[in-house]
């Protein structure tokens, strides 16, 4: 029932909203969430638990009632209790079998004697059952269904900063946060809530003028420039250095502090006995929400089950609402003399101290509450069912305790104690910078919870470097909030620990028994807290069982691991929006144009090759590569790594960082370089090319270019040598011209001699090519007549344009990295990455005569000297496939046998026009590794192909092509 | 590399930029869009993303970087990570102890002037072929927190830092230069350097992200004299 208006209520009487639940018509108001519109309008059941299917209603209404979740279309996993209620919503409860009122699972709830803890995995232990249990389980389990059409949100990842972050805008966060923000701190404070206040809002005793001071703390915090207030955001993890996840509808921000105050409160715990779960049982705190948030009356008629002074204050608060009270039951021997105690006698509210409720009632018609049976506790604290009297009411409110919510403060590397007086968990250590205030510390009464607030904020904001630290410790409460056992046995069971999970009190007896008697075991096995509340309201109580039950304080038995996320949080938001760089190189849009189908080489993007109408993948590849051989080809070789050496010291740097020699280059010639690692493994090669006496140009692979820049900067610095390193690998565009027609193509271009004495192969000059300053060197890669062009990336397209235009006379074309690949196999270059691993020296690939033994040092030269003493365990081979292979032809990482054993793998394989036939490099044993020995390479399939090991390169075995003038 | 009758320069992200149907100028020789259409205005009010590859721009490093810039009449940042500004409208950013950008504002000379004259030993150039963007607006504090881990508003902004850090993945250098009144929304201005080969990622990435907040790329028109060719 709706009440009359309440003054700060959350809902807009003047916006009507119509939703859909469960296929029929609601309506509720802007504000409300989806439960408080339901509640309102009578409904008692909102969902079904997971296991037995039991009708559900409202609990918490604090983010934790995970048997109310509900599917709003492609939204799965929505929780009622919070959920702001949308206009037009069509609602379904998750995990029922022919909807929320006729659910058939329901008969699981008969079957639960046959369905013990540790069910699951005692199911699986049989494995001819295995497959059978695993099909059952899936389609019992799960809640929600999947639209695999819903589209992909790019929700926002962002970061933010503050000095002072505060969690929790109740009374002491509040009080926290404005103590901070009024020190001079940068202030941000979330609340999971729709609106701050906390409880300061609802728990009044039935008076509003209560709401007064958390009122002039938040018109207060609402002034101060300084201070940000995030409503609807929870702050879901807490990683170092002040590192804090804050979840909201949109959004996830990344907000890093300087230091972080945690007011989370607590969370109120329910009592067990048995049928605490029928619709119409609720947490006091609940029922306060439903009243003062949503003005809607929570029962008509309750029963107070109470274990603190609390219950009291919560029993005026419905009083206020023109709720009944049946009676108040108080836990403890004797009712308290709090001022609400007071009132409620005074109110004639019958009070039933030293008592509990044996167990709750349905109504048969609705499966709601209609009743409780109540009866005394005995000297030992059990139900003495002698004593039992019936209570009519449609409304039992527990309030027996509280849990800290202390994720956050776990997480950050707080250890907490329990403090005995208080019957909770506070925190012992706090990390530096990490600051506890309010309920979290076990302090209750509203004042106090405001005074901790505000000594939390200045020290908090003194950590931040604002004010002094200056606010005198506020003490745990003397008189506990927390009942020590508010558990009540039953024979026919449906007590519930956890609600999640279905677990009844008997289920945590029967693992305790077998042997489950640790927390973290206890919790793994009988999945206590492994719900959608993550046992927020089940830990507290299954730990209390577990410490009676083995003989352990509750500090002895201990909490769980808290690990992020301490709330879940939407895959939408995990996933987001990605960022993944991709480098184009300048003459990317001239690749596009031409038709590249791309391939990522790193984080760059290269033609793989250049698509023609008609043609297949391989038919252009090889066309390309026959257009190499025959005319002339152009590759954009943009992405190599691109390095500038200048000083005294160059050459000496260079020596020390490749293997080879560089000291006696003469100007304007270059040379292959091999660079190894501290442990003698090749990490990396290219050309060094000598552009002066003091002045070295030199590239390195593709994907190794970032590393490398890197490493040799370190190394300069550690060295000290005179001498300075520049990157120019997205400075420079370069391309490779080459074929037989390159020379002339390239003449008509630049005033450069290009003829083979002035220009001879491995030498390099520096010029101007079609205008643009340009360094160039002969190179052979492809094995042809070729020159590297290296000019500025803004006359990148320039350049291609000029040398495409030039070039067309003699039939140029552009050519991809697949034909690239083909066209250096035939010349049985190798292919740092795909020839070689991480373990793989150059001893391994022939490049024996690149590494200079004798030099005084290089990198990686002691650990080579080592490996040369040490027998070979892989030597790379060139080989051939029979001509006319017919069937499939190996590939890549295909295993080499031998006698049946592992004997090797292929790195390189590719049909070769020029020779007709499969050519490869491979790994085999050494002692395979000469020419003509056969071998036999095992396809995917299983069968074997024949291959031999011949002699390279395959094509131009002289290299005439890429040196004499054709 | 730069010769005096060298082709046009080529803009980094002018294939990005062209596939929108801009209207194209040419600044220092370089194709930069002038405007995008008659919602450049209003984008910039929210956060426009604008396009400043053109200037000209040239680095030198090495110990003896800092005495030979100040030779030539260059203000040299007395720390690293900080920028001061040229009179001629360019500016001087200290990447490191000894490594230094120098760009002119458009129309400038300051960067060939260096270039005729060849460096001393222990200075070495690094030639400069930057993509360079331009944020604008009072939601480009906010585009700024969606891409980057650097907390801008934590930032002495008056006192020119040049932050050398991380963007979408890309490495960059952001100055915040003065674009307005100092209490207002828009009173910065971010200019973000990048290695011209992650231009168009960067260039596509934060137009995106702009867009969702409101904004989106904008043209020289809409982003006012001061970027403007004289």
């Amino acid at each position: 029932m709706r009440l009359g208006p309440i003054p700060g209520e959350w809902i807009d009487r003047s916006r009507e909203v119509s939703f859909e639940f469960e296929g029929r018509r609601a309506q509720g108001f802007a504000g409300d969430t989806i439960s408080s519109a339901l509640w309102a309008q009578g409904q008692r059941v909102l969902g079904r638990s997971f296991k037995y299917h039991r009708p559900r209603g409202v609990l918490s209404l604090a983010n934790h009632d995970a048997n109310v979740i509900v599917q709003q279309g492609g939204r799965l996993n929505v929780r009622a209790d919070v959920a702001q209620l949308e206009p037009a919503a069509r609602l379904t409860a998750v995990n029922t079998f022919g909807g929320l009122q006729r659910d058939r699972a329901a008969v699981l709830g008969r079957l639960s004697s046959f369905l013990p803890v540790g069910f699951y995995y005692k199911a699986f232990y049989t494995r001819r059952l295995f497959p059978m249990w695993e099909r059952m389980f899936r389609a019992l389990t799960g809640l929600g269904r999947i639209d695999f059409t819903t589209p992909h949100i790019r929700t926002a990842k962002r970061y933010d900063f503050c000095d002072v972050l505060v969690i929790g805008a109740g009374p002491s966060g509040l009080s926290a946060a404005v103590a901070a923000a009024e020190a001079g701190a940068r202030v941000v404070l979330v609340d999971e809530n729709a609106r701050p206040g906390g409880s300061g809002f609802y728990q009044l005793g039935g008076d509003d003028q209560q709401r007064a001071p958390t009122q002039a703390l938040l018109d207060r915090a609402q002034r101060l420039p300084r201070l940000q207030i995030l409503d609807a955001t929870c702050a879901v993890g807490y990683y170092k250095d002040y590192w804090v996840p804050l979840v909201d509808a949109d959004k996830m921000t990344k907000m890093r502090a300087k230091a972080v105050v945690v007011a989370g409160g607590a969370y109120e715990q329910p009592a067990v006995f048995r049928n605490n779960d029928l619709p119409g049982v609720m947490l006091a705190s609940a029922a306060q929400r439903l009243i003062y948030r949503y003005a809607v009356q929570p029962m008509r008629r309750a029963l107070v089950l109470t274990g603190n002074d609390d219950g009291y204050v919560a029993a005026l608060d419905l009083a206020r609402a023109g709720v009944q009270l049946a009676a108040i039951v108080d836990l403890r021997a004797q009712a308290p003399e709090s001022a609400a105690a007071r009132a409620a006698i005074e109110r004639g509210v019958l009070i039933v101290p030293g008592a509990c409720v044996y167990q709750a009632l349905a109504d048969p018609g609705t499966a709601a509450l209609q009743g409780a049976q109540v009866c005394r506790l005995d000297a030992d604290g059990r139900p003495d069912r002698a004593t039992l009297r019936s209570y009519d009411c449609d409304g039992l409110v527990m309030s027996v305790g509280w849990a800290p919510a202390a994720g956050l403060l776990y997480q950050s590397g707080a250890t907490m104690r329990y403090d005995a007086g208080a019957e909770q968990f506070v925190p012992g250590e706090l990390p530096e910078g990490v600051f506890a205030c309010g309920r979290v510390n076990g302090v209750f009464a509203l004042e106090r919870r405001m005074a901790d607030g505000r000594r939390a904020g200045l020290a908090a904001a003194a950590h931040a470097g604002y004010g002094q630290p200056s606010a005198p410790k506020v003490e745990v409460e003397v008189r506990a909030a927390s009942h020590p056992w508010p558990i009540v046995a039953h024979p026919q069971g449906k007590n519930f620990v956890d609600f999640d999970e279905d677990l009844q009190l008997a289920d945590l007896e029967n693992a305790a028994q077998e042997g489950f008697d640790n927390i973290e075991l206890l919790k793994r096995y009988s999945t206590l807290g492994m719900g959608p509340s993550q046992g927020k309201h089940s830990n507290m109580n299954g730990l209390r069982v577990l410490a009676r039950l083995t003989g352990q304080t509750p500090q002895q038995v201990g909490t769980t691991t808290a690990r992020p996320f301490f709330h879940p949080v939407p895959m939408s938001h995990l996933a987001g929006r990605g960022f993944v760089a991709e480098r184009r190189t300048p003459l990317h849009a001239r690749h596009q144009a031409l038709g590249a189908l791309w391939m990522p080489a790193g984080v760059w993007m290269r033609p793989e090759y250049y698509a023609r109408p008609g043609a297949s993948r391989i038919e252009c590849i090889q066309q390309e590569a026959r257009r190499v051989r025959t005319a002339l080809g152009i590759i954009d070789v943009g992405t190599l790594g691109k390095l500038d050496v200048q000083g005294p010291q160059a050459a000496d740097f260079l020596e020390r960082v490749y293997t080879g020699r560089y000291r006696k280059m003469k100007v304007g010639s270059t040379r292959y370089a091999v660079m190894c690692d501290e442990a003698g493994l090749l990490i990396d090669e290219g050309v060094i090319a000598r552009l002066a006496e003091d002045h070295y140009y030199f590239t390195t692979t593709t994907s190794g270019a970032a590393n490398v820049y890197r490493e040799l900067s370190r190394l300069n610095v550690m060295w000290q040598l005179d001498c300075g390193l520049v990157n120019l690998t997205g400075a420079h565009a370069a391309v490779n011209l080459a074929g037989p027609r390159c020379r002339q193509a390239l003449q008509a271009l630049t005033d450069l001699d290009l003829s083979g004495e002035q220009f001879p192969y491995l030498a390099c000059r520096t010029g101007k090519v079609a205008g643009i300053a340009a360094r160039l060197m002969r190179v052979g890669f492809v094995g042809e007549w070729g020159y590297e062009i290296h000019v500025a990336a803004e006359h990148g397209p320039a350049l291609w344009d000029a040398l495409m235009q030039a070039g067309q006379p003699h039939g140029i074309g552009p050519f991809g990295v697949e034909a690239q690949r083909l066209l250096r196999l035939e010349k049985g270059h190798l292919i740092l990455g795909q020839d070689t691993d991480g373990l793989t020296t150059p001893f391994d690939v022939n490049l024996n005569w690149a590494v200079a033994m004798d030099k005084p040092f290089f990198i990686g030269q002691r650990s080579l000297k080592a490996i040369a003493a040490l027998p070979r365990r892989q030597q790379q081979v060139p080989f051939m496939l029979a001509p006319g292979l017919q069937g499939p032809a190996p590939q890549e990482c295909h295993l080499v046998i031998e006698s049946g054993q592992i004997a090797g793998r292929v790195t390189s394989i590719y049909f070769s026009p020029h020779l007709a036939r499969h050519i490869g490099l491979a790994f085999v044993r050494p002692d395979m590794a000469h020419k003509g020995r056969g071998f036999d390479i095992r396809l995917s399939d299983g069968n074997m192909v024949a291959a031999e090991i011949c002699e390279s390169p395959f094509y131009d075995p002289d290299n005439q092509r890429q040196r004499l003038e054709p | 590399m730069n010769g005096s009758n060298a082709p046009e320069r080529a803009n980094p992200m002018f294939a990005e930029q062209d596939a929108l149907g801009p209207r194209w100028t040419t600044v220092d020789s370089m194709k930069t869009v002038d405007r995008y259409g008659p919602s450049d205005v209003d984008l910039a009010q929210v956060v426009g993303v604008g396009d400043l590859s053109a200037r000209r721009r040239c680095g030198y490093k090495g110990p003896g970087a800092a005495a030979w810039l100040a030779q030539h009449q260059l203000p040299i940042p007395p720390q690293p990570n900080a920028w001061l500004a040229l009179a001629s409208g360019g500016l001087v950013a200290r990447l490191g102890r000894s490594e230094f950008l120098i760009e002119d504002a458009p129309g400038g000379t300051q960067c060939a002037s260096l270039q005729l004259d060849a460096p001393p030993a222990r200075v070495y150039p690094v030639p400069r072929q930057d993509a360079e963007l331009v944020l604008t607006g009072p939601e480009a504090g906010e585009l700024l927190l969606q891409t980057c881990s650097v907390d801008f508003a934590g930032l002495d902004l008056a006192g020119r830092p040049a932050v050398l850090t991380s963007m979408v993945g890309v490495g960059v250098t952001v100055v915040a230069e003065s674009a307005g009144p100092a209490s207002s929304a828009s009173a910065w201005r971010y200019r973000i350097w990048c290695d011209a080969t992650f231009g168009a990622y960067l260039w596509q990435t934060l137009v995106e992200v702009a867009r969702d907040l409101g904004g989106g790329p904008v043209g020289l028109e809409a982003l006012g004299a001061p970027v403007k060719q004289p």
